[in-house]
């Protein structure tokens, strides 16, 4: 088979083309992880948790509260290296060294030397609950509906 | 040759070296970011060591990720480049870098009232420093004029058990060939010596000599698909315990003598075969507890790891006698009732599985104070060990009430061997 100069230069410039265009396409698609991961959680309406209720909302880290003032959430990280407490009926505890919290977040023993933090809440536009679980807040703030 | 050919060839090569980078990057294995709890910045050393088992419960891995204990380049996909900044080679526990990779105030460099102190507690602690072996030594063969302890095996400064102040120095070069020979053949025996490369002597250095257990080969056996499985110088699995079975202490404290006349470590012959029969020591003699139990079964952490205070030798940091548990003729083991949830008897507890501890347990405690928290009084007077390693309980006889005639003054075991010691 004779190939012409014309489509031999048009066959090589394709393939090395697309080869280029794959390795940059490669090169511009990688994302580097540079921060930590997702730290706002958008929940459900606050109808969906009534006066009295506790919510564990695993993917925020969090335990999310209604009393008769509002709703509030404790953070289950615990705050001496960052491992997730577990609540118990009676108290919080942190697998990892054995720090342990009342219900309230006070710390109870160490290795921890404070409670846990109490989480910012705010409500979206369409009126559902957002958990912001970088930011802390006063234990007795509430997001009030 | 035509141009038109060598131009053809010319470009099929060009084509095929690009298809060969791009088949060889598209082989390589998908990069695995982990962020830590603790960094909060990715690292990428699971892209090679996927399937590595967690340190311990103490340490998952999404919480510490590998680069805070090991340190290295936690970007880089390149083994070599990866590698190149980590601390203590495959060991971040060994002690020439171990307060970088354990230490920490919220770690194990802790305050020393509240027992955190860990690092600096084992640094001096009798099996880091050799302390005893050396001080007798030197002044038996003119390497001291008393019995003065001056050296150790690492240099280390603090306050001895009376609180004044001592400080250790490695053991100078002697012309003394005794000395030369007693550093060179018969000072391995120190936490931070590296082990007799043979079967059954392996272990690693540093914290993990003891905490990272090894099997007679030294090879790992776990998961991560890196790690040769034929070659020694690992530990068992990449796992840290606070449970240590005793024939982790045997790598050590069970495998031969020194031999003071020819300075020479007379290693032995036979393997391990059963509990019974392993004891080295070919004039010694054991009770039943002593090849029954683990070690850390009565062996306590202040006086294996060290109690702070530089001491002299062993016997001046061991504690635990027979009458530690069973008591005297005349009076019933120490014991002491768990008040304070911060108490670090429950701190040792937690991290054990099978020793369930709770404020209002009352656990037997040595002459120094120190819970011996897996021993406990029973409402009924009764006295009962649980096995560190196992769970298994024991029931612990006491001297009080038994036909035992012991001395009040001769409590050492060689007193309580003379009758309890079981035959080989």
């Amino acid at each position: 088979m004779s190939l012409s100069r014309r489509l031999f230069l048009q066959l090589s410039f394709s393939v090395s083309g697309l080869l280029t265009l794959g390795g940059l396409i490669h090169y511009l698609g990688y994302q580097s992880e540079t921060s930590s991961a997702q730290t706002t959680f958008t929940l459900d309406q606050p109808s969906a948790y009534s006066i009295g209720s506790a919510t564990h909302i695993a993917p925020a880290r969090a335990w999310l509260f209604r009393d008769t003032q509002g709703l509030y959430a404790i953070s289950m990280i615990c705050p001496h290296l960052g491992c997730i407490v577990e609540r118990r009926e009676s108290d919080y505890l942190c697998p990892c060294h054995g720090s342990r919290f009342l219900h309230s977040a006070d710390a109870v023993n160490g290795p921890a030397d404070r409670g846990l933090n109490y989480i910012k809440l705010t409500l979206t536009a369409d009126g559902k609950v957002q958990a912001h679980i970088n930011k802390t807040v006063e234990r007795t703030e509430r997001l009030r509906l | 040759m035509t141009n038109r050919l060598v131009f053809l060839l010319t470009s099929i090569l060009l084509i095929a070296i690009l298809a060969i980078i791009t088949w060889l990057e598209s082989s390589k294995p998908k990069a695995i970011a982990l962020i830590p709890a603790l960094t909060n910045q990715p690292e990428y050393c699971l892209t090679c060591h996927n399937g590595i088992e967690p340190v311990s419960a103490a340490h998952p891995t999404e919480v510490f990720g590998c680069v805070r204990c090991h340190g290295g380049e936690r970007l880089a996909l390149d083994k070599d480049l990866a590698h190149s900044t980590m601390r203590g080679g495959r060991n971040p526990s060994d002690f020439s870098v171990v307060e970088r990779s354990c230490g920490g105030s919220e770690c194990h460099s802790g305050a020393a009232k509240d027992e955190r102190d860990h690092i600096a507690r084992v640094m001096t602690s009798v099996q880091a420093t050799y302390v005893g072996a050396i001080t007798n030594v030197y002044f038996a063969f003119g390497g001291q004029p008393d019995q003065k302890p001056r050296y150790g095996m690492i240099t280390v400064s603090g306050v001895d058990p009376m609180g004044k102040a001592i400080k250790l120095i490695e053991p100078p070069k002697s012309e003394n060939q005794f000395l030369q020979k007693f550093l060179s053949n018969c000072s391995s025996c120190h936490l931070n010596a590296e082990s007799i490369n043979e079967t059954n002597y392996h272990r690693l250095t540093g914290c993990a000599a003891c905490h990272a257990l090894t099997n007679s080969l030294g090879s790992y056996t776990g998961n991560d698909p890196t790690v040769k499985r034929s070659e020694s110088g690992h530990a068992n699995t990449h796992t840290l315990t606070a449970a240590i079975s005793y024939s982790q202490c045997n790598a050590c404290h069970n495998r031969g003598n020194y031999d003071l006349k020819t300075m020479t470590f007379n290693a032995r012959a036979d393997r391990p075969s059963n509990r019974q029969q392993d004891y080295y020591q070919p004039i010694a003699q054991f009770t039943k507890c002593e090849f029954e139990l683990d070690c850390v079964d009565c062996h306590t952490a202040n006086e294996v790891m060290g109690d702070g205070a530089i001491h002299e030798n062993k016997k001046s940091i061991q504690d635990v006698q027979c009458q530690t548990c069973h008591g005297t003729l005349t009076t019933p083991p120490q014991t002491r009732t768990i008040q304070d949830v911060n108490d670090v008897a429950l701190r040792r507890a937690f991290l054990n599985p099978k020793v369930p501890l709770a404020v209002g347990d009352v656990t037997v405690i040595t002459a120094k104070g120190e819970a011996m928290w897996n021993i406990r009084k029973a409402a009924d007077g009764s006295y009962r060990q649980i096995g560190k390693i196992n769970g298994t309980i024991y029931d612990v006889p006491l001297v009080a009430g038994s036909k035992c005639k012991q001395k009040p003054d001769q409590q050492e075991s060689k007193y309580c061997h003379e009758c309890h010691a079981v035959r080989k």
